[in-house]
């Protein structure tokens, strides 16, 4: 920086030293080149660290301690849903798992997202103590089974005859980015004879695909 | 309850099975002791069947009458 006396000695050049020295301590603290861009305090004293500016939806977070823009976070996001449903009568009178036709397929985005499956069962009863578990499956996998072990689970009248929707859930982590087809089957207890979509009457079927 | 499931299980009282949309077609049988039962056997059993609950359902009605009850008192007492 130049003195008083500097500057009657040779007020040009003292000039062009004290203009560079602002420049630069101005660049230092605004280091912003483009529209839009940061600047944030760095650990150097009297200067700033430029943020370029981010993307469209980006929201502004803090990595490894500094300012950083960053993509919608996607965790406990519902990201899709499917609906399916079906009117097919059928009638189950035996104990082994059986498809009551309602079923329906979700690609999920993630690997890490999980699929909450929510069916509802519209069940017909006609022999009085007995019912009927209805159970989520994937291939051959069953997920859910809601057996009691006895004369029902799902669905148990003690009255001769008598229909309800049933609904029955599941939280599944499929870990996988492949297509899940999800499909609800059924037992009957004592191989009694019970019907699901009595007369045609839908049941129906939801995935939620829920970000991680 | 199906007309087809009761003549499967008057036929077959242990039987196992499942089927769509009352169509005969479509039964699968998970326990079968002996051969299943063809469809002129089940439309025969159905016959039986819906001939054996009338005649029920017109005795309990001779029943009623001669108590000089009608179906109308039954419902009047929410039966």
């Amino acid at each position: 920086m130049p003195t008083a006396t500097d500057l009657v000695t040779d007020l040009p050049a003292d000039f062009e030293v004290f203009g560079q020295a602002v420049d630069t301590r101005l660049k230092a603290l605004q280091p912003g080149t483009t529209l839009g861009d940061l600047a944030y305090s760095s650990a150097t004293a009297n200067t700033n660290t430029r943020l370029p500016i981010g993307s469209n939806g980006q929201f502004l977070t803090i990595t490894a301690g500094v300012p950083a823009w960053t993509t919608t976070p996607a965790g406990g996001k519902v990201l899709q849903v499917v609906y399916a449903s079906t009117t097919t009568s059928t009638n189950i009178a035996t104990t082994s798992l059986t498809s009551t036709t309602l079923t329906a397929s979700i690609t999920p985005s993630s690997a890490s997202s999980k699929v909450l499956i929510i069916a509802n069962n519209n069940i017909y009863n006609d022999t009085a103590g007995r019912g009927a578990a209805a159970a989520i499956t994937t291939g051959a996998t069953t997920l859910i089974h809601q057996t009691d072990g006895n004369n029902g689970g799902t669905f148990n009248l003690s009255d001769s005859r008598g229909s309800a929707t049933i609904p029955i859930q599941y939280l599944h982590s499929p870990a996988t980015t492949s297509s899940i087809t999800y499909t609800i089957k059924a037992t009957s207890i004592g191989g009694a004879n019970v019907t699901f979509q009595n007369g045609n009457s839908p049941s129906n079927i939801l995935l939620f695909e829920i970000g991680a | 309850m199906s007309y087809i499931a009761k003549a499967i299980k008057k036929l077959k009282p242990t039987a196992e099975f499942s089927f769509n949309n009352d169509d005969y077609a479509t039964v699968h049988w998970d326990v079968l002791e002996g051969d299943a039962p063809s469809k002129s056997e089940i439309d025969s059993a159905i016959k039986q069947i819906k001939a054996d609950e009338l005649t029920q359902k017109q005795a309990a009605e001779a029943k009623f009458a001669a108590l000089g009850l009608t179906t109308d008192d039954l419902k009047a007492l929410g039966l």
